[in-house]
């Protein structure tokens, strides 16, 4: 929303300069993102008359204007194809900078001099007017005199970000209002009054059926009209906040709604139908032709204005071009209404449309003031067109506003803002704004809330007025005194940083993705499209669907970072979505995944980084299985079990799922299912006293079938070592020529440890030898020769 | 059976490969400046072991050639890895070897994971917040109209439901778009007084450019209790703020419109980066915008079960990328959902 402050200027006085009033109004009130300067942007800008106009001599398009600044006729090469003797003009002269940058110098045009430029509207920071059309200037401007004066744009124009709670402060009253309250100015808001006297020749039935699509619906019928320009001020003051004159009728609902903050439109009274309007929700298979030559059809629940044979308007959003008026147009229907927000916001969405006056009725306007309004429009309207008169004036307004009264005590204010105040400053403020006090109470008072601050509905409402007003920063900063809590942490809070420690101390870089994958991704890890939730709006392709895992976006993380480097190790910790079963409600996972891609990393290495991950966690032990896995290659998979339940899984992604160009690197995966684990109970590990007499070591090698688990051997070993087994440690397998087919050789330290005694070699050698027969004859091991 | 020239080659190469490893084990820790030059000339030299093979291989077939070239060059890779490891340990790091130390020249790092950076800020906001007694909030990212918009004020017909912000799921559900749907959650399972801190992704419909992605974090707190008001929350913000960036810093409140809370405001930080003269990061303006906060609506405290006649509650939900963005001057949010290692590894 852009603020002339030329404009406010006509309801109250601007005490403070513009930087302050900038920051005041951004502290207080709204945001102003930007502010335009037009005495500093158009500084070198004049106003020249067009004396003589002749063709120019080498080009067709062009013309030589001489353009008497003032002091000085000068020769100046136009492309405006609207130039003609006798115009006032916006003339830049050699060195001006225009505001998008360019700058002028004197110049051969085609062998002719030019001394200068005579501007466009959209070369000078406006809206284009037309094609190579000049800005023509009031006749009433003097020569050599600054554009901005000439045009009354001599202070500067704030671009408002106005928040959608506040609707008054979408027109320049309400900002005035504003800046008037702020800066402790007087408002001073203009009044009208429609003339008693009707002609009422014209019949006009206007017919609500619903009054919840349409609260109120006002509106002038006015007869003998002359559409023409609008005078100067009118165009100026638009062209300051960035529309583009049109005629008199358009400008002047232009003019109001940005002066009000109510939405006016005009109908060619003669173009609607019998005479008859129906506000209404749209019929199926309706469509309209809006003003901008645009066909539209109509969702279901749009509000519409029909004739007897037709829709003629799209209530809220825009006019249609079969009722629009013309230059031709007589007799209109000047219209300002109320309809329904959530209506019209839900139509302009439908449709993707979205104009001013759906930005104006989804704040919600103020419905009482729409025959002051009126009445302001007659009034302008007459000063430029003195022959019209009123016909008739239309007024539906079946449930008229109730008056909202809300209370406000000092010591609610000061609880909730941890300030006192006093009531007599509080009511101060509260008037300024338009609030009426209604009721003096003990320390506080009971105030009505004016019509167009619809967001004012609770007495912490009305302590926010107060409090911004006041300043926000003027709070007293402090912290409070509270009771201390000893919170007891979440599981999943404290295994997630657990966990993020472990895996970075393992070398693992930490990546995020987002929580949406598409088909393409899906299909690389073989995954099906219906196990996934999909996403009703989703912006691409390739973001349709939730993740189920986090494998597919870490395989891409890893693609994209083997451009540039040799091994990849990146974990990623975050949710992931499963559809709920029959009329239930989805699930949500947390899930752990990691991806290593490194040349030497083998299966072992990958276990043992789960293992030692549950070490560090001190949960207790847990064993694997062999399972298969849709983005595993065969044979490489395993599960992570405790007891009967899954912990995740690892193993070698398929070459589908992920290809390695170079030669032998590998990627291998392992997910951790972070909620089954947060709900494994600690494993408290006991304190084990310390060995202090001599091991006794024996290195073992046997040969055993390849199917053979290690576990076996191990339990055997343990079982028969008569409880002097200490470790035992694998640190050998090998497949290879030395050994028959099908068979492997496992070697491993095994110790004898007593905490008792120091063990001799005669006390070990028959419990060695026992354990060596049993491995031999239990379990086929061969004892190799070293 | 005679071997093949390829076959021959394969096995003098495999054999070489076993020498030079019985040759290290031998050596074990004893490797100095000049048994390193030895073992490199022995092996790598011009007329080493590995040349002298590759000299036969005019013998192979034609066809095995490129076969044989392969073999070759992963052995003579890893050859040359297995002694410039020794060189690694004879240079820098080691006191075995005879080269006096050169300060200058790299330590050998290992490996070196780190949390994304949006973790690190989460972690570092928590530890923030526990100190100050917050209790931890999560909650699904899932989410459905009630607490999503209902709970915290936002009637039907608020635009922020539009499908344009919204990801919208099947049966009426929804990726949540703000972390006050999780302090929703967690004050409706408590009574006050609560201290509640929820950090987490929030998803919204926005393309992706350099200050928007899709998905992004936001941390959100909330305080209930019987005496708490708004110079609380803007002392609670100041301290966090400044313990966040680790400087001073002024702040202030603007007004600001959040359905879930009333009064209402934005927080805006002074500029880390310019101390307030004016900055593209700023615009100039010398304030950088934290997010909203304010005091809890009493229609959201009556959602979540309180009394708003008995308790109030400060509130504020802020991103987690801008301070991170801020602090480490990052200009385009998308690099944190890319995962560039080259990235990553900065922070």
């Amino acid at each position: 929303m852009k603020i002339s402050l030329d404009w406010v200027k006509e309801y109250t006085r601007i005490k403070i300069p513009t930087p302050e009033l900038k920051e005041q109004l951004t502290l207080r009130s709204v945001e102003i993102d930007a502010v335009t300067d037009f005495n500093d942007m158009w500084k070198d800008l004049l106003v020249g008359e067009v004396i003589a106009v002749r063709k120019h001599p080498g080009a067709d398009k062009l013309s030589v204007a001489k353009v008497d600044t003032g002091l000085k006729i000068l020769d100046i090469v136009c492309g405006g194809r609207n130039l003609a003797p006798g115009q006032k003009v916006a003339v830049a002269l050699p060195g001006t900078i225009l505001p998008n940058g360019t700058k002028i110098e004197a110049a051969i045009i085609r062998g002719q001099e030019s001394e200068g430029m005579i501007c466009s509207s959209e070369e000078i920071g406006l809206m284009k007017e037309g094609e190579r059309h000049i800005l023509v200037l009031d006749e009433s401007a003097k020569n050599g005199v600054s554009l901005a004066k000439a045009m009354g744009i001599t202070q500067e124009v704030l671009n408002v970000d106005v928040l959608p709670n506040r609707p008054d402060l979408m027109g320049h009253l309400g900002m005035a209002r504003e800046i008037a309250a702020i800066t402790g100015a007087k408002f001073m808001p203009d009044k009208h009054k429609l003339p008693k006297k009707m002609k009422e020749t014209l019949a006009l039935k206007v017919d609500v059926p619903d009054s919840k699509l349409c609260p109120r619906y006002s509106a002038l019928v006015i007869d003998n009209v002359t559409i023409t320009d609008s005078p100067a001020w009118i165009q100026n003051r638009l062209r300051a906040i960035g529309l583009r004159p049109i005629n008199t009728i358009v400008d002047l609902t232009n003019y109001l709604a940005a002066d009000l903050g109510l939405p006016f439109h005009a109908f060619d009274y003669d173009k609607i139908s019998g005479a008859t309007m129906k506000i209404r929700a749209s019929l199926p298979d309706e469509t309209l032709v809006t003003l901008d030559g645009v066909s539209r059809s109509l969702p279901a629940g749009t509000i519409v204005i029909a004739d007897k044979d037709k829709v003629i308007d799209l209530a809220g959003i825009m006019g249609g071009q079969n009722s629009a008026v013309s230059q031709t147009t007589k007799r209109i229907v000047l219209q300002t209404a109320v309809f329904d927000a959530g209506a019209v916001r839900k139509a302009s969405r439908l449709i993707g449309h979205r104009t001013d006056a759906v930005a104006l009725f989804e704040k919600g306007v103020d419905g009482e003031n729409t025959i002051n309004a009126l009445a302001k429009a007659y009034d302008i309207l007459k000063e430029q067109n003195g022959d019209i008169y009123l016909d008739r004036v239309i007024d539906e307004y079946p449930k008229k506003r109730q008056a909202r009264y809300i209370t406000f005590t000092e010591k609610h204010y000061q609880t909730l803002i941890g300030e006192p105040i006093e009531t007599r400053e509080a009511g101060g403020i509260l008037e300024k704004l338009g609030f009426e006090i209604f009721e003096k109470l003990t320390s506080g008072l009971k105030v009505s809330v004016p019509s167009w601050r619809p967001d004012v509905k609770i007495p912490e409402d009305a302590i926010e007025e107060v409090a911004r007003i006041q300043g926000y920063d003027s709070l007293k900063e402090g912290l409070p005194f509270v009771p201390l809590k000893l919170y007891a942490k979440k599981p999943m809070v404290l295994l997630k940083r657990a966990a993020s420690r472990y895996f970075t101390s393992m070398g693992f870089q930490e990546a995020v993705n987002y929580a949406f994958l598409g088909k393409s991704q899906l299909k690389k890890i073989s995954a099906n499209e219906s196990m996934h939730i999909p996403l009703q709006n989703p912006m691409n392709a390739e973001q349709s669907y939730l993740r189920t895992e986090l494998v597919s976006g870490l395989i891409r993380n890893v693609e994209s970072n083997l451009r540039h480097t040799e091994s990849v190790r990146l974990f990623e910790v975050g949710h992931a979505f499963f559809p709920g079963a029959e009329g239930k409600l989805p699930q949500e996972k947390t899930l752990l995944t990691a991806l290593i891609t490194e040349e030497a990393i083998t299966f072992y290495a990958v276990k043992g980084i789960i293992s030692g991950f549950f070490t560090a966690l001190q949960r207790p032990d847990i064993d694997f299985t062999t399972t298969g896995s849709i983005y595993g290659q065969r044979g490489t998979t395993a599960s992570v079990m405790h007891k009967n339940t899954q912990l995740g899984d690892f193993g070698l992604l398929t070459s589908t799922a992920m290809k390695n160009k170079q030669k032998n690197l590998n990627t291998w995966w392992l997910t951790l299912d972070l909620n089954t684990i947060s709900e494994l109970e600690k494993n408290h590990p006991e304190y084990k006293p310390l060995d202090t007499y001599p091991a006794v070591l024996f290195d073992v090698a046997l040969i055993v079938d390849q199917a053979l688990p290690w576990k076996n051997i191990e339990e055997l070993v343990r079982a028969g070592g008569e409880g002097l087994v200490g470790t035992i440690e694998l640190f050998d397998t090998y497949i290879g020529e030395q050994i028959p087919p099908g068979k492997k050789s496992l070697a491993f330290h095994l110790n004898y440890q007593s905490l008792e005694r120091t063990l001799t070699k005669t006390e070990i050698d028959p419990i060695h030898e026992k354990i060596i027969h049993e491995l031999t004859t239990t379990l086929h091991a061969q004892v190799r020769e070293k | 059976m005679p071997q093949s020239p390829k076959n021959d080659i394969e096995q003098q190469l495999k054999t070489l490969e076993t020498q030079l490893e019985t040759q290290l084990k031998k050596l074990g820790a004893q490797i100095n400046q000049e048994i390193f030059m030895q073992l490199k000339n022995t092996y790598l030299g011009r007329n080493g072991k590995l040349a002298e093979i590759m000299k036969t291989m005019k013998q192979a077939a034609s066809a095995d050639r490129p076969a044989i070239g392969k073999i070759m060059n992963t052995v003579k890779t890893n050859i040359e890895q297995r002694i410039a490891a020794l060189g690694n340990r004879t240079g820098g790091g080691s006191t075995t070897g005879q080269a006096p130390i050169d300060l200058t020249a790299p330590g050998t790092t290992p490996k070196l994971g780190k949390n994304h950076p949006i973790t690190q800020m989460i972690y570092a906001i928590y530890d923030i917040f526990e100190s100050l007694n917050f209790e931890i909030g999560e909650g699904p990212e899932i989410e459905n109209d009630w607490y999503n918009f209902d709970a915290l004020n936002m009637p039907t017909d608020h635009p922020a439901r539009d499908m344009q912000d919204t990801f919208v799921l099947p049966e009426n559900l929804l990726l949540r778009t703000q972390m006050t749907a999780v302090s929703a959650r967690e004050m409706e399972q408590r009574k006050p007084p609560v201290r509640i801190i929820s950090i987490g992704k929030t998803f919204r419909r926005d393309p992706a450019d350099i200050s928007h992605t899709p998905m992004f974090h936001q941390f959100d707190g909330i305080m209930v209790d019987e005496h708490i008001n708004m110079g609380h929350l803007r002392g609670l913000l100041h301290t966090v703020m400044e313990r966040i960036f680790e400087k001073k810093l002024r702040v202030r409140f603007r007004i600001s419109y959040f359905p879930f809370v009333e009064p209402g405001a934005e927080f805006d930080v002074s500029c880390t980066i310019c101390d307030q003269k004016g900055c593209p990061t700023c615009k100039g303006t010398g304030w950088l915008e934290m997010g909203g906060c304010g005091m809890l609506h009493p229609k959201v405290l009556e959602n979540v079960g309180y009394d708003p006649m008995k308790v109030q509650g400060l509130a504020f939900g802020f991103g987690v990328e801008r301070p991170v963005m801020i602090k480490y001057k990052i200009s385009d949010i998308r690099l944190f959902y890319q995962n560039d290692l080259r990235f990553l590894q900065q922070f």
